[in-house]
């Protein structure tokens, strides 16, 4: 976020420096508006919120996600009955990695002329790594997302505690992998990451298997919305929008919340999804079919014209 | 060598073809390397010495040739040409975009090698060329022509192309390096004017260093040579062509000096400690660097500089030493960022018994007063200065190839369609206009994943039929019923790649298993063809 002073041009500053001629009252008071014009910049600054669209987050965390904050997003864990060498963290990551990137582009429509940094390990296995063409298609500009490929976590973890100490970043993301199960150092990094965002006032993102949240601002899981069942496998029109079931399981200032949702890459927000509603979409007669196209064309702000059946 | 022009200009510069410059005259040598940058390419690319390459910069729409290779000129190619028609001619030939930084770079290289003869050495701007100032500093060297014999030796030794001329003026040593049929022996130009003009004479009038405008006015009048130009009236030329050519004209002559910008390299700004007792452990390593650091900036404070490079050494008491090197991408000498750039320096510093002196040294050293300091600093600016010292930095503490940024590539294939490219040797670190078009709608109707695997994980398939999406996968011994599927979207390989018989044509499918992720898989091989197919798993969707 942008600091009151850095709000101010170099001339203003400098004016405000220098002791005024005339009566001492007068320049007392001076000084003292200045000094709280400051300060009331610096709080809207620092309280400043990025809205989620959804109501119901919304209004669970007060206005939305505070920048100079630390959000923990991660997969839901493992249910019971799954063999604990599931597949499911790989499977799903690409949900995960989609909502972050829907938040990071909320964020960078923000600050188009800021880079991103994300921390990452240099071969993500399984999990695969980031793909410029997927970045596109959420609406993200590939050369804005500058990578530090780190393959040892706490040396990525510590790139990401180095980026996020720098004013002038639109955001930072940081994949943490394992080390989460290592307690002491997941809380010693928890306070040192909280105290570098409120220093420079960057959003800071954590990308990874559940964790403890104790010490971030909010928590997250996120898993892929499934789709009620349905008598074709091969289906042209279906939606594949990404859509995704999360819920903002803790909010240090606010409550939980959960709901199902979907990102709409023309308006870029996310959109509430009904659970009830079969998303195999048929396009109407004298319009494209991609949903895309015809949101697009009836306005970002306006619901796609297509009909659910 | 020793080129007599005596005998291509006449009897009436014979006298001073060979005659040493008088005391008054200057002496400056014109090295043109016309095969630079092609050379370098071939260099650094590891291609054989007489593979036919191009360079070309994109102009009008279109990639133009803007220099070519000795073997690729004998083949036909030119600059200028477009290089769809350069493949035509010349199909083993090898083209790449042309890099004029680091050709730049290069130049300067050799300008700084040069200074061993002169410390008065230029860069010709507008070429690939340099210009050294011998007056005054030849004769310690044997002579003007001893240099030129000395310097084209060592360059051609060094595998490069040149031609070299000595005269009297910069715009004759530069006409007669371009453009005499002997430059590539060295060309040692009379003092006299009315020698020289005749020198001249015979060359084409471009090697007066015209615009593309004056040039063609001239070749439309019939005036192809300089000394058809010496013959016309000055005022017949004042009325056509812009000052700059009668300008130039009198420079040739040395009617009218021409101001030359010499290279300046500015010593390295250094501090030194000696110590008495050996220094070891980390905190003494950490207090060192501190100090040293902070008597650095000290000093480039005092002097209004700022640095680009920064070399922290040290020797140990067995004699031995070794050396760690930073660099920014924008100079500085502010404290705190030295010492953040630094941080992990006394870590790295394997002290083995104990140091015996360290030091630590500037580089690439300019002045404090910057246009931007002239101008003013937006705020914009400064938040791009701040995010530039934090790739420097990162790059510093994890390794300049940890930090990368994502390059579009042109092909079809999905893991070819980026590249991830270190930042560096980056001059634009953060450039938020890289070539990425966002995708239009249409291309929507195709999505792609945001995780993609390299190398793709070989999957089973259960299909109904054999060109059918798969109704079950299995995964490292889990299976996944599938949902729903979309595709078949077909890939084929790139026909105009060597090796395209080893890849296959893909079908790509987007597939939801029934615990909702969505997968990007594929068919390699076509059933329809009889070819013996595989399924992979590529990707995951948002």
């Amino acid at each position: 976020m942008e600091s009151a002073i850095t709000q101010m041009s170099p001339h203003h500053i400098l004016q405000d420096s220098l002791p005024q001629e005339g009566d001492k009252t007068i320049y007392r008071k001076d000084r003292f508006a200045a000094l709280k014009h400051r300060i009331t910049a610096a709080e809207q600054g620092q309280t400043a919120r990025l809205s989620c669209d959804i109501p119901a987050f919304d209004s669970a965390l007060g206005g939305g996600l505070g920048f100079g904050r630390v959000h923990l997003v991660s997969h839901t864990a493992i249910p019971q009955g799954k063999p604990a060498d599931s597949l499911l963290p790989s499977m799903i990551n690409g949900a995960v990695s989609g909502f972050v990137l829907a938040l990071l582009r909320k964020v960078m429509m923000l600050y188009p002329d800021r880079p991103v940094i994300w921390c990452a390990p240099p071969h993500a296995g399984m999990t695969g790594s980031l793909s410029a063409e997927g970045l596109r298609q959420i609406g993200i500009n590939p050369a804005q997302l500058i990578f530090v490929h780190e393959s040892h976590p706490a040396r990525c973890m510590s790139a990401f505690e180095e980026a996020l100490q720098t004013d002038g970043l639109a955001a930072v993301v940081g994949e943490y992998g394992m080390l989460s199960r290592q307690s002491d150092l997941w809380q010693r990094w928890a306070r040192r990451t909280r105290r570098a965002a409120r220093m420079s006032g960057t959003i800071g993102m954590l990308l990874g298997p559940p964790a403890p949240v104790c010490g971030f601002e909010t928590g997250w899981h996120i898993s892929p919305y499934a789709a009620p069942l349905c008598t074709r496998t091969v289906v042209e029109n279906y939606d594949w929008r990404p859509s995704w079931q999360a819920s903002l399981h803790y909010a240090k200032s606010g409550r939980p919340a959960s709901a199902a949702i979907k990102w709409d890459w023309v308006s870029a927000r996310f959109l509430p999804l009904e659970r009830s509603v079969n998303r195999l979409v048929q396009p109407p007669v004298g319009q494209l079919s991609d949903p895309q196209i015809n949101s697009q064309a009836n306005g970002p702000s306006q619901q796609p014209a297509y009909t659910i059946r | 060598m020793d080129v007599s022009l005596h005998d291509r200009i006449g009897a009436s510069s014979s006298v001073d073809a060979g005659a040493k410059p008088a005391s008054t005259a200057r002496e400056i040598l014109c090295v043109f390397l016309p095969f630079l940058p092609t050379t370098r390419l071939i260099r650094q690319q590891g291609w054989p010495a007489d593979t036919p390459v191009g360079l070309y910069h994109h102009t009008q729409q279109t990639d133009r040739l803007l220099f070519v290779s000795q073997t690729a000129q004998r083949a036909g190619l030119y600059p200028g040409l477009s290089v769809a028609d350069a493949r035509t001619y010349c199909i083993s030939a090898q083209f790449h975009a042309v890099e004029l930084d680091k050709d730049r770079a290069c130049l300067l290289a050799l300008a700084y090698w040069c200074r061993r003869y002169t410390p008065l050495v230029g860069i010709d701007e507008t070429g690939c060329g340099l210009w050294l100032d011998l007056t005054g500093a030849s004769h310690l060297f044997g002579g003007y022509d001893a240099v030129q014999t000395d310097i084209i030796t060592k360059l051609s030794d060094a595998g490069l192309d040149v031609c070299s001329a000595i005269a009297p003026t910069y715009g004759a040593a530069w006409a007669l390096a371009h453009y005499h049929d002997a430059a590539s022996s060295g060309v040692i130009a009379p003092i006299r004017r009315a020698a020289l003009s005749d020198c001249l004479s015979l060359l084409p009038v471009a090697a007066l260093r015209l615009s593309a405008a004056d040039e063609a006015i001239l070749i439309q009048t019939g005036l192809r040579q300089i000394g058809d130009v010496f013959a016309m009236r000055r005022a017949a030329l004042s009325m056509r062509l812009t000052a700059d050519f009668l300008l130039q004209l009198d420079q040739l002559l040395g009617d009218v000096a021409e101001p030359l910008q010499p290279v300046i390299e500015r010593q390295p700004v250094y501090v030194v400690q000696h110590w008495v007792e050996p220094l070891a452990g980390l905190e003494g390593l950490t207090q060192m660097v501190a100090d040293l650091l902070a008597e650095l900036s000290d000093k480039l404070m005092k002097k209004e500089q700022v640095a680009r490079w920064f070399e922290i050494g040290w020797q140990r008491v067995d004699g031995s030493c070794a050396r760690l090197h930073y660099h920014l991408s924008r100079p500085s000498n502010e404290l705190a960022l030295l010492m953040r750039l630094c941080a992990d320096a006394a870590e790295k510093i394997d002290a083995e018994f104990g140091l015996s002196c360290s030091w630590v040294q500037a580089y690439g050293l300019t002045d404090t007063v910057s246009v931007t300091a002239l101008l003013g600093t937006d705020t914009q600016t400064a938040r791009a200065e701040k995010a530039d010292q934090l790739l420097d930095i990162l790059a510093a503490k994890f390794g300049p190839d940890k930090v990368q940024r994502l390059v579009p590539q042109d092909s079809w294939q999905a893991e070819q369609r980026e590249q991830r490219t270190t930042l560096a040797q980056a001059v634009d670190k953060y450039s938020p206009h890289l070539d990425w078009q966002m995708p239009s709608p249409a291309q929507m109707l195709a999505p792609r994943p945001v995780r993609l695997l390299d190398p793709p994980e070989p999957i089973q398939a259960m299909a109904l039929l054999p060109d059918n999406p798969p109704v079950m996968i299995r995964w490292r011994h889990h299976s996944w019923k599938v949902m729903r599927a979309t595709g078949p979207e077909r890939i084929g390989p790139s026909w105009w790649q060597i090796d395209r018989q080893k890849t296959r044509s893909r079908d790509y499918y987007r597939i939801e298993t029934n615990e909702g992720a969505r997968l990007w898989i594929y068919r390699e091989g076509l059933p329809e063809r009889g070819e013996e197919s595989a399924w992979y798993l590529h990707g995951f969707f948002a």
